[in-house]
């Protein structure tokens, strides 16, 4: 079992401790409603706000304990501008787990005209959305009548938890609609909690009391969602309570982390005789230090059975109720969880005379830059690191369709901390070159005088390509991994008809996936008149454009660096010729950081083209884009659109000018 | 919630449920189930079901008793996700008495699921404020390939009617299938197969016992646009003998028992309030024509929001709605409440009508030889019409004479028209004097799904285009343009014409938008003003490749090629493109031949013109309305191909001056 907890489970975690004496029935006092000010009645949308349905006035929440219970309270008033925000906006819903309870819900509706009206209670309703014999998850919903736009919505609630909070936990402020206030109110708390903030740049923090200190966030925009975009954490405003005392000195906050890792996997690299003389079995002959941690890795992957990459009866039972063996019983068992294989890693590596430690990381999918003070409580996983001369590397050979040399792009670009029981030292993982996450695709296809397109089709998927796919397919039946490859060429070519489909080497790592199937595309052919037109760019030639929306918000972030080829030979139809066989021009952008480049090669007389297109993202890293350059990016994909479903035109032969072949390169 | 969300959520508390504990053996039953030879070959699923039994035993009360005995085995580990049962019953009225599961390895029990893994979810979705309807499961996920997985659940339900309908169609293929019912003497037993083929029952000499049994059924496959009905059913009626009738069990002998029985739970809830009868005064003040008065009437209960509330479904099935006047005040209800709302509001106004129970999804689903309100998912509201009013009328009733249908579910239908997914369907007035089904009118394809597009594209010569598109939709394709409208800001929209022109017209930004409703709603025109530079793509400066389906890309729907097993429903398709463009200076077209394809299934034409210095390209496509069978799927597949290739035509401009 994986000792490191994922990030859910360690912000959501709260343990329950004894704590003040303070009762919890005295402080929930009926509601009261904020007064309805003139300001809220003549609430216009705030300037810069894109046409906002609705926005939220203030939104306001008050935490405090007592009693062995944490409680807090939520006020929010909301302003509905047009009618469409009122389907979202006019039902709520406040989810409770186990040992949660909503209290005093309550909402009320403020006219234009000052008048209110009260939701009645038969418009709030619980339901236990799930019942086990232990726990209840409930929920209540609320629905708020009679609601136009024009109107206000007040609504508030009081969350009680059954304990203190003995974990962080984060909170987003920044919401689907703008929030012109945000406060959040820290109270009489007997443990030390404390308050932190990120991309919240008008934060404005108030010590009240010696016990209560207030945040307050104005202005916040509506998130929006684009694609391509940055992880959440990086961009959404949030605070974070914190539980513990505020460091004194951010760096100390990393060197105790360092530490806390250092100590909790120190003492799972074992160096027992059977791994010593596996270990110098393995790395007997090896040339270089490279080759001896290839052999140590390829051995983890395929001498040991991965438990989570395989379901046989020993595997399920063996993840049953498990917790961890040390690297050498994971050698005789030959089966092993993730962990326990990057264990094994390590400790073949340390036995092998290699300075091994883990790291913490932090996945790309959550946050990209975890260097401030709070970075810490987003490092979710670890995986082994080895110091060799040229220094530290990382490896996750737990993750079996991962290959050597390689890190999760999950993993790439971020900065990860390395175990040490003294100080914080950062490693950053690499990101991989595009041409280590290849995708191939390669045919002989025949045109035919009906205008359909046939032949077999050769993909082959290297890098993070095939460690997504084999990671979502590795145990699909196998009538599933044909309808996952007829799923993704259809997206492609909607009109595309497979058969004779195979999925070659599915739990691997050192060679790519290979995908095979027979095509048949009825109506590849366009019809222009007398002449045809065709584009050999054939897994393109339905694509649009990547990017559409006129302005860009957000960064672009492509999640990793990779490489395209297709590579096709058409046999085109008798008695026409292409026209006018010509490759348009390559594109690229930033030296090579981006381009796509086509080769042609047309054989008049034998009828046939040769095709070959080439993509590449990332070259060097570059996978991230500032939203400034937006514009820029937008053209140049709608000028790779251009290339990849460039047209060329057939005509009859008996109209050519003349019948001289022509290499295309331009 | 979303459905895949909670689909998730179940998975994840099921999931966690399996680390069970080691109790009861597994019974005899299952033993020999999981010793049955696995068969040669994985099916599609990576599981099958081995047995799936359920024995009803009613009593002398009416209430039913089902013991579900279950067993499937995983066939491989991508099976394994097959591997729950689970069983559906209503909070308060239903009672699950008995759940217990095992998982079966080399013919022996490594896993028991007590009550303690079992998981009790409530069946809810976003449109939810509270439900009584639950589902009592537990998945097992720690199956591997070969195990077999089975359990026993006994379920004791009082919320039926004396009928049930239990379905043969299983998404994995079913090895044996047993449906076994135990009725007291003297009680009847009438049933039929719905969908597919017959399965007559063994019956004991003294008629308490009937079995039905089905062997090596197939799996139920999920094809897109079929019936959401299972394609075999066994639909069950348990009557008492005469003189015998339990006061909770209604006659339900004749679509008249059912619409009287319907109409006593429903009509004591269309009630009259002060409150109500001033909603109606205020929405008909100043109106002198009645059907001015029905429409304000009908707008303002579609316009009340759709939320359900399901509780006491034990009473009234499900069927009852809640009180009118309880609903005006929440300001929100479900299809019943809503038509139930409204029925008091035009009786406030001096109209009568009346609640009909209907099915929406598939309009032949309703089987007119078996009365049993279980057949209804759907009420709308039939009005009848006062002579002034008579020349709107959908229908001319036998016995209500003049009226017309409003679904009050379907906000953006105007009174007049029905949801197409009603149309031509049957429902049961819940009145009295109703003693049949109903048919509901259907309009005719091309009124209902109409959408004519005018585009005039200019294009200069380094390529950029400017363009207008008129797009003007009719029918069902009005009200989901106004319900776009309606629901999407300004920017929103713009983005969706973005993405529909993107398909066409690289680069192209869109720069206004303009709508206009018809007065009666029925017709919805749409404006949009774009550029694009690029668009005409230069081939080596000597022609211009135009490709003209602007709008029209992607517009023929593309089926999978594979056997279809269920048969397709298919909505009428009327388009009607006519894109024009100016040729360049000196620019001669190479324009295609015209095309014109024509079948059983629909219509389509293709052509190009030029003159007065413009291209224009004309396109139609109909696809007609209907119910296609599977054995002519590969027909209406191949004529939708056929489509695909006669639209995949483009306009060469050689750029030479007419050489």
């Amino acid at each position: 079992m994986n000792p490191f907890l994922p990030i859910l489970r360690r912000l959501g975690a709260a343990m329950i401790f004894a704590g003040s004496l303070l009762t919890l029935a005295a402080r929930d006092k009926p509601e009261t409603w904020e007064p309805v000010t003139p300001e809220a009645l003549a609430a216009k949308p705030s300037p810069g706000a894109v046409e906002p349905g609705a926005e939220v006035l203030f939104s306001r929440m008050e935490l405090d304990a007592f009693d062995g219970s944490t409680r807090i309270r939520h006020y929010r008033r909301i302003k509905i501008y047009e009618e469409r925000a009122i389907e979202e906006l006019g039902k709520q819903e406040f989810r409770m787990n186990w040992k949660e309870e909503i209290k005093m819900l309550a909402a009320r509706i403020i006219h234009p005209d000052g008048t209110t009206a009260d939701v009645p209670k038969v418009s709030i309703e619980e339901n236990t959305l799930v019942r086990t014999q232990n726990e209840k998850w409930r929920m209540k919903r609320l629905v708020i009548p009679g609601l136009a736009a024009g109107d206000i919505v007040d609504v508030q609630w009081s969350t009680t938890d059954s304990g203190y909070y003995s974990a962080s936990r984060f909170f987003f402020c920044q919401e689907s609609i703008p929030v012109r206030k945000f406060e959040f109110q820290l109270g009489s708390y007997s443990a030390a909690m404390n308050l932190a903030w990120f991309r919240a740049p008008t934060a404005q923090f108030k010590k009240l009391s010696s016990q209560r200190s207030l945040l307050t966030i104005t202005d916040l925009p509506a998130f929006r969602t684009e694609p391509d975009m940055p992880a959440p954490f990086d961009l959404r405003a949030a605070i974070l309570l914190l539980y513990g005392e505020m460091p004194k000195e951010p760096e100390k906050v990393w060197e105790d982390e360092a530490e806390a890792l250092w100590r909790s996997g120190n003492n799972r690299f074992s160096t027992g005789s059977a791994v010593r003389k596996a270990a110098q079995e393995l790395a007997a002959g090896a040339g270089s230090e490279d080759e001896k941690l290839r052999r140590f890795y390829d051995f983890c992957q395929t001498a040991i059975t991965n438990v989570e990459f395989d379901t046989s009866p020993a595997s399920l039972e063996y993840r049953e109720g498990h917790t961890f063996y040390e690297a050498g019983v994971i050698l005789g068992k030959k089966r092993g969880t993730a962990f326990e294989i990057n264990c094994l890693f390590a400790s073949l590596c340390k036995a092998a005379g290699f300075p091994v430690a883990f790291v913490g990381s932090a996945d790309r999918d959550d946050i990209t830059n975890i260097h401030f003070s709070h970075g810490t409580f987003f490092l979710s996983g670890n995986m082994p690191a080895v110091k060799t001369t040229a220094g530290w590397r990382v490896f996750n050979p737990g993750l079996r369709p991962l290959p050597y040399g390689m890190a999760r792009w999950e993993n790439e670009g971020t900065d990860v901390l390395l175990a040490d029981s003294r100080k914080a030292n950062f490693i950053e993982v690499p990101k991989a070159a595009p041409e280590q996450s290849p995708l191939v695709r390669r045919g002989r296809l025949i045109v035919s005088a009906e205008g359909a397109l046939e032949g077999d089709i050769e993909e082959t998927l290297g890098g993070h390509h095939a460690v997504i796919w084999r990671s979502q397919h590795w145990d699909d039946t196998p009538d599933a991994l044909e309808q996952a490859v007829r799923k993704r060429v259809s997206a492609a070519i909607p009109t595309a008809e497979l058969d004779h489909i195979t999925v070659g080497r599915l739990v691997e790592s050192k060679e790519p996936l290979v995908l095979r199937y027979h095509l048949r595309i009825p109506d590849y052919v366009q019809d222009a008149g007398a002449q045809k037109i065709i584009r050999p760019g054939v897994f393109h030639q339905a694509a649009t454009p990547r990017f559409t929306e006129a302005k860009r918000e957000q960064s672009i972030v492509f999640n990793f660096a990779w490489q395209e080829k297709d590579e096709f030979e058409f046999q085109l139809p008798a008695g026409f010729e292409l026209a006018s066989p010509q490759a348009p021009a390559p594109v690229q952008a930033g030296d090579g950081l981006i381009r796509e480049a086509v080769t042609m090669g047309y054989d008049a007389g034998g009828g046939r083209l040769r095709y070959t297109a080439e993509f590449s993202l990332g070259k060097g890293g570059a996978t991230m884009f500032s939203a400034s350059s937006y514009a820029g990016l937008k053209v140049l994909f709608e000028r790779i659109n251009a290339i990849q479903t460039h047209a060329l035109v057939l005509r009859p032969k008996a109209v050519a000018a003349t019948g001289k072949p022509a290499e295309g390169r331009p | 919630m979303s459905r895949v969300v909670k689909r998730l959520a179940l998975a994840a508390f099921l999931a966690a449920g399996c680390g069970a504990g080691l109790f009861a053996a597994a019974p005899r039953w299952l033993i020999d189930e999981a010793k049955l030879p696995a068969r040669a070959t994985v099916s599609e699923q990576g599981a099958e079901i081995l047995r799936n039994d359920l024995v009803v035993t009613v009593d002398e009360e009416g209430t039913w008793r089902e013991e579900m005995h279950y067993a499937m085995r995983v066939e491989h580990a991508g099976g394994v996700e097959w591997a729950y049962l689970a069983a559906p019953y209503v909070e308060k009225a239903d009672k699950v008495l008995r759940a217990e599961a095992w998982l079966m390895r080399n013919g022996k029990s490594v896993q028991t699921f007590g009550r303690r893994e079992w998981v009790d979810q409530a069946a809810i979705d976003n449109a939810v404020l509270y439900s009584d309807f639950r589902q009592y499961g537990v998945a097992c996920r720690t199956a591997a390939s070969g195990d077999v997985f089975g359990g026993e659940l006994i379920v004791q339900r009082t919320s039926n009617v004396g009928q049930g309908v239990i379905s043969f169609s299983q998404p994995l293929a079913a090895r044996v299938q047993r449906v076994e019912i135990h009725v007291p003497k003297g009680w009847q037993v009438k049933w039929q197969v719905l969908n597919g083929a017959e399965a007559a029952p063994r019956v004991s000499a003294d008629n308490t016992t009937w079995t039905w049994e089905v062997l090596n059924a197939p799996a139920e496959k999920s094809e897109i646009w079929a019936s959401e009905q299972p394609s075999r059913l066994l639909a069950l009626t348990i009557d008492p003998p005469a003189g015998k009738r339990p006061a909770a069990l209604p006659a339900m002998g004749s679509w008249a028992d059912v619409a009287q029985w319907l109409y006593g739970i429903q009509n004591p809830q269309s009630d009259s309030t002060p409150a109500l009868v001033e909603t109606a005064r205020r929405l008909t003040a100043g109106l002198d024509d009645p059907w001015k008065k029905l429409e304000a009437i009908t707008r303002f209960a579609g316009d009340r929001r759709y939320i359900q509330v399901n509780r006491n479904n034990g009473l009234g099935f499900g069927y009852r709605p809640r009180k009118a006047s309880e609903v005006l005040a929440a300001d929100y209800g479900d299809c019943k409440d809503k038509s139930n709302l409204l029925r008091s509001l035009l009786r406030e106004a001096g109209f009568k009508s009346h609640l009909v129970a209907a099915y929406i999804g598939d309009q032949d689903a309703l089987r007119p030889g078996w009365p049993s309100p279980t057949q209804f998912n759907h009420a709308i509201l039939m009005i009848e019409l006062p002579p002034a009013a008579a020349g709107h009328a959908m229908l001319n009733d036998p016995v209500f004479g003049p009226v017309v249908f409003f679904d009050s579910t379907a906000r953006w239908i105007p009174a007049g028209h029905l949801p197409w997914v009603l149309q031509g369907g049957r429902g049961l007035v819940c009145e009295p004097r109703a003693t049949g089904l109903v048919e509901f009118p259907r309009a005719p394809g091309d009124a209902e799904y109409q959408v004519t597009s005018r585009i005039t594209l200019d294009l200069t010569a380094d390529g950029t285009l400017a363009g207008e598109i008129q797009e003007t939709t009719q029918g069902q394709l009005a009200a989901l343009a106004r319900s776009r409208v309606f629901e999407l800001s300004e920017k929103e929209q713009k983005e969706n014409w973005l993405r529909r022109l993107n398909a066409t017209v690289r680069g192209v930004s869109v720069e206004s938008i303009a709508h206009q409703a018809a007065p009666d709603l029925w017709r919805h025109e749409s404006t949009i003003k774009f550029r694009a530079p690029g668009f005409g793509q230069n081939v080596r400066e000597e022609m211009l490749v135009l490709n003209l389906d602007v709008l029209t890309r992607d517009s023929v729907p593309v089926f999978p090629d594979k056997p279809r097993t269920r048969p397709l429903l298919v909505r009428p398709i009327h388009t009607v493109s006519e894109t024009s463009i100016n040729l360049p200076a000196k620019g001669r077209a190479e324009l295609p031949a015209p095309r014109e394809l024509r079948s059983e299934f629909g219509h389509y034409t293709g052509a190009y013109r030029a003159a007065d210095g413009r291209i224009t390209y004309r396109r139609t496509l109909e696809l007609n309305a209907g119910r296609i069978a599977p054995e002519r799927y590969t027909a209406f597949r191949q004529f939708l191909l056929d489509v695909a290739k006669a639209e995949r035509t483009a306009v060469i401009v050689h750029l030479d001056g007419g050489k």
